[in-house]
């Protein structure tokens, strides 16, 4: 089955997201952009462009420029919200046949929706391309306040595009799935919107299987890009009083504090404190002149607390409208990027008494959650195979009573792993195979799930046999447990049917056992590996005193054999520094033979 | 009686089993279906990841090369502030020093510059940010669109492009 798109067709950007494997997740376009401007240009040499590339060639050609058309989108050409977009938008507008309205692009009039469809277009196109699939379907987010008109259009723009639209989604129920408060029933949610030209309040209530959109607010020339407007006006008038320059008609100036506002408004979101650094700014007789100013949070604030507390009071206002108080609110979510500002998100904290939800991208959030409405559609995300886990780690049990684990909890299954393993002993015949499940790292700490022997195993030195385990679990939970050793191909397995199926409480009462004794438990496992390490260095010894005894002196075998001696007997005590002590002089004095053995031979040759 | 009996029962099982491979044989096909999804996605995935991994490599210094643009744009403007005399001073020449000893290091680093002055005007490498009257008595077709002025360079990093070049354009 073919996936569906979700698609955020917003005012100056838009968003596109699909759901994969059950994760919504936001698809960068051809330019490598998460976000595409909502852009429509047809260029001087008769090229239509889409996007970035329309937006950076806008003011050489503002009359075939179309932007904003979302403002435009189903509405009659009497509405007064046209009335005020043609005021602003440096395009041709004028009535169409059935009242609506039409733009000049180039020399041929079109409907809003055949705009907004190229816009889809270039999207569906992008992410075809970037998923090697075809799209056929979408669905599209409009704003809540969108009427049946403009919803109409906003479904033919995507027929045009060649989008079978299943379905047309108001943007605060988008932001809401996406958050995964469709399951909430009966709470009300305030989702407080503020993009980059519009400034959005909508109120929902979730019902069984429906989200209805209980209010709505806002104020559609209010955005983001008043707060970088203000900055940038703040640092004229600053660099003013201090040089006497005026910025405000040098357009590459302009052009380079635009960036800079914007840049340490982001930074101010994180940091109390920015510095906007411009070298060569301007120029006074020949004299360059530089702009170097800081900019603290404090200040961004009370450069633009109005515009917060706008947005507060037509939160208030909304509230009102459909009597309900904050309280009554039982979630908030945030979107858009300018609600990244701490301050907004403080006031909102203040107003409601509650933290917002903000954990999703705001600049995405919307086109995540049309995916997840696309995904329910596709029947991807209800239906989405459920992938059981295992519940516990499983692991084995190696030297000195360590459980080594094979298969982490919360592995989806089925699941298989493989692991060699080898002797402790010289001439060990035998393995024990300790299957234990559990978080703790001691193995004897854990629940044994089964117990058996490999053996025939051919003498070897320890170290060398090769033993191979494998972690078998198939979709229904059944773990087998298989050794082998690779030199005779002598096989052993076991079959354990309830490695997944435990009780909810015996899992939560294993997890919390693991957390209470965590600590003790590191002790543990410390003391075990160091005690694996004190086995290991006294093997290595014996050996060596073994192969050359001739070479050796009776003092530094005697000194050899005393440290053995007391590393054996530290290793009787649970004192984890000591037998690290007694390791390190072992392996001192093991050294000094090396050395030794090296001066011989030096002296050999020198002879 | 025992084969009227049994008659209308026998159907009805024929029926169920019936009903039985109809929901079986739906059963199967949404789990063929999902299952091949689910390779699909995976093989979609692989390919994606090979991709974005080829891109991660070409493109880790892509963010601080960015960064570095900014720091290159104050060099240009530097260099470009100094008088034909401060050109001849130690001081001037050690400011074009620095510019292209910066621009040497980030050229290795794949770095190529995009200076587009007297071309036509290009949205996939230029932005326009400021525009002029031809002022011409005749302007010809030519002069549109022609790049009068870089205000700051554009650059490509490994053939993709990191950032336009910022320009001022002649419009009829």
């Amino acid at each position: 089955m073919a996936k569906i798109l979700g698609i955020d067709l917003g005012t100056t950007n838009s968003v596109a997201a699909i759901v994969e494997a059950g994760v919504p997740r936001v698809i960068e376009n051809k330019e490598g952009a998460r976000i595409t401007p909502s852009v429509v240009a047809l260029s001087k040499n008769g090229e239509r462009l889409v996007g970035i590339l329309a937006k950076r060639q806008a003011i050489t050609n503002p009359q075939n420029t179309i932007f904003s058309i979302k403002r435009l989108i189903g509405r009659r050409f009497s509405d007064s919200e046209v009335e005020k977009a043609k005021k602003i938008l440096p395009y041709e507008i004028r009535p169409s046949q059935n009242e609506g309205v039409e733009v000049k692009m180039g020399d041929r009039w079109y409907r809003p929706e055949e705009i907004s469809a190229m816009i889809l277009q270039k999207i569906k196109m992008d992410v075809e391309d970037k998923l090697g699939e075809r799209i056929t379907e979408a669905v599209i987010t409009v704003p809540a306040y969108f009427d049946d008109s403009q919803r109409a259009a906003t479904k033919a723009a995507g027929e045009i595009a060649g989008l079978n639209v299943k379905r047309i989604l108001p943007e605060p129920t988008a932001a809401a799935l996406a958050y995964g408060l469709d399951k909430n029933i009966n709470q009300k949610i305030l989702v407080y919107d503020f993009g980059g030209g519009t400034f959005d309040v909508s109120v929902l209530e979730i019902g069984d299987n429906v989200i209805e959109t209980r209010g709505i607010g806002g104020d559609t020339f209010l955005g983001g890009d008043d707060f970088d407007q203000r900055i940038i006006e703040f640092i004229i008038k600053e660099y003013q009083s201090q040089e006497g320059i005026d910025l405000s008609k040098d357009p590459l100036a302009l052009q380079r504090l635009k960036e800079a506002a914007e840049k340490a408004k982001q930074e101010l979101s994180s940091l109390l404190e920015t510095e906007i650094n411009l070298p060569f700014i301007s120029a006074e007789g020949g004299n360059p002149k530089h702009l170097y100013l800081k900019l603290s949070r404090s200040q961004l604030e009370n450069l633009t607390r109005d515009l917060v507390e706008k947005s507060i009071e037509i939160v208030d206002k909304t509230l009102k409208e459909i009597n309900l108080s904050p309280k009554d609110i039982d979630e908030i979510i945030l979107v858009g990027g300018q609600t990244r500002m701490p301050l907004i998100q403080q006031k909102i904290k203040e107003y409601f008494g509650k933290e917002p939800r903000k954990d999703i991208n705001p600049d995405e959030v919307v086109a995540i959650g049309a995916a997840i409405q696309a995904g329910i559609l596709q029947g991807d995300v209800r239906e989405i195979l459920l992938l059981d886990v295992t519940p516990l780690t499983l692991a084995i049990e190696t030297l000195g009573g360590i459980a080594h684990p094979m298969i982490p909890k919360n592995t989806p299954i089925p699941y298989s792993k493989t692991e060699t393993f080898t002797t402790a002993e010289d001439n060990q015949t035998a393995v024990e195979i300790h299957v234990v499940q559990g978080e703790r790292p001691i193995a004897r700490d854990n629940k044994t799930l089964a117990r058996f022997i490999l053996d025939g195993i051919p003498p070897a030195p320890r170290g060398i046999p090769q033993i191979e385990v494998v972690f078998d679990i198939d979709v229904n939970g059944i773990l087998t447990v298989t050794a082998k050793d690779k030199a005779t191909n002598k096989t052993q397995s076991v079959k354990i049917e309830s490695s997944t199926n435990l009780s909810k409480e015996e899992i939560e009462k294993l997890k919390r056992e693991a957390e209470l004794y965590a600590e003790e438990d590191l002790k543990k496992k410390n003391l075990a590996e160091v005690k694996n390490q004190a086995d290991n260095i006294i093997y290595q010894a014996r050996k060596i005193l073994n192969e050359y005894q001739d070479k050796i002196t009776p003092e530094i075998k005697t000194m050899i054999e005393t440290k053995i001696k007391e590393l054996e007997e530290a290793k009787n005590y649970d004192n984890l520094e000591i037998i690290e002590n007694k390791i390190k002089e072992l392996s001192a004095t093991l050294s000094q033979i090396g050395q030794k053995f090296y001066q011989q031979n030096q002296d050999n040759v020198n002879q | 009686m025992t084969n009227e009996e049994k008659l209308p029962s026998e159907p009805e099982t024929i029926k169920e089993l019936e009903e039985l491979i109809a929901k079986l044989e739906k059963e199967k096909e949404e789990y063929l279906s999902g299952w091949k999804r689910a390779k699909v996605d995976l093989l979609n995935y692989q390919k994606e990841m090979e991709e974005k991994i080829k891109n991660i490599i070409n493109f880790a210094n892509a963010n601080i090369v960015l960064d570095l643009t900014a720091v290159l744009d104050s060099l240009d403007l530097a260099v470009n502030s100094l008088s034909d005399e401060d050109r001849e001073k130690n001081l001037g020449k050690g400011y074009i020093l620095i510019q292209n000893q910066i621009l040497d290091i980030l050229k290795k680093y794949g770095l190529e510059v995009i200076d587009p002055q007297k071309e036509k005007f290009n949205p996939n490498f230029h932005e326009a940010i400021a525009t002029k009257k031809c002022e011409k008595e005749n302007c010809q077709e030519d002069d549109d669109n022609l790049i009068i002025e870089v205000y700051s360079r554009g650059y490509l990093l490994n053939g993709k492009l990191l950032r336009p070049a910022k320009v001022k354009v002649i419009v009829h």
